[in-house]
């Protein structure tokens, strides 16, 4: 994994890093280390880190199918309560070149029935102000805009 | 993914050792309770002071962890930090849970 912080006005922080969930993990302290020298985590809030977590998982899972040799590349910028995020990896597309729809998961069934997963494009759906993608060149291109609530 | 353990009026009261329930320990994390889990029946209390972050695979890890308990068992959540509650909130499962603020509090509820 590897980093470069911009100062300015604004923070931009990029990462490049390999597709596990271990690295996933470091990268994200990483992010939060960043703000946190720079004074800016109580103004940034927390629900960044998990809109990021949840895309660069989908990256590591399905991009790529759990496999650990592929490589993310992560752009964020933080300014004036909000994040831009460009995540690009060179993995699978993503199924018929969409983004999966905003759909909750449907807990209303029996305990036995809950679903364990597919909360992940509901959780990215509803905390960002934008999304969107695009295939170039083998490439997958995720572009995300996000408020950013202090205290939340 | 460590967990430390303790039975109180006759409460079993789990308290996860980590401050992250994510991709990198969701599955350890569903292990290790199902160990925990196997012969119990009675009231345990998954305490999550400790964890500052969870995503979609520790919340999983989590409702599997549920699923496991046999029925004459019942599986309650405290001290979500406001990350962790935030996310059981969006995802409404904060409906499908007992959650209490506190051990405490968990400790004072009667069953």
């Amino acid at each position: 994994m590897t980093a470069e912080a911009l100062g300015g006005p604004q923070t931009t922080l990029r990462y490049e890093l390999q597709s596990t969930p271990e690295a996933v993990r470091d990268t994200l302290i990483a992010i939060k280390s960043s703000l946190l020298n720079g004074n800016e985590t109580e103004v940034v809030g927390d629900m960044w880190e998990l809109v990021v977590a949840e895309v660069l998982n989908n990256i590591v899972e399905h991009a790529y199918s759990e496999r650990k040799d592929g490589a993310i590349e992560v752009e964020l910028q933080f300014a004036n309560s909000h994040m831009s995020a460009r995540f690009v990896d060179y993995g699978d597309p993503m199924p018929d070149g969409a983004l999966p729809a905003n759909r909750p998961a449907d807990i209303d069934v029996p305990t036995q029935d809950l679903p364990e997963g597919g909360f992940g494009w509901h959780l990215i759906h509803t905390l960002s102000d934008s999304l969107n993608y695009e295939r170039r060149n083998r490439q997958n291109c995720l572009f995300l805009e996000m408020t950013l609530v202090p205290g939340l | 993914m460590d967990f430390s353990t303790e039975q109180k009026d006759g409460l079993e009261i789990v308290t996860v050792e980590a401050d992250r329930i994510d991709a990198a320990v969701a599955i350890n994390f569903k292990d290790r309770m199902r160990e925990m889990m196997s012969d119990y029946s009675g009231r345990m209390v998954l305490d999550l002071s400790k964890v500052s972050f969870i995503d979609s695979s520790g919340l999983g890890a989590i409702v599997a962890a549920m699923k496991l308990m046999p029925a004459t068992g019942k599986l309650e959540l405290a001290g979500l930090t406001s990350a962790v509650d935030k996310v059981f909130r969006m995802t409404r499962m904060d409906s499908i849970f007992t959650i209490h603020a506190s051990l405490t509090d968990a400790e004072q509820h009667a069953s």
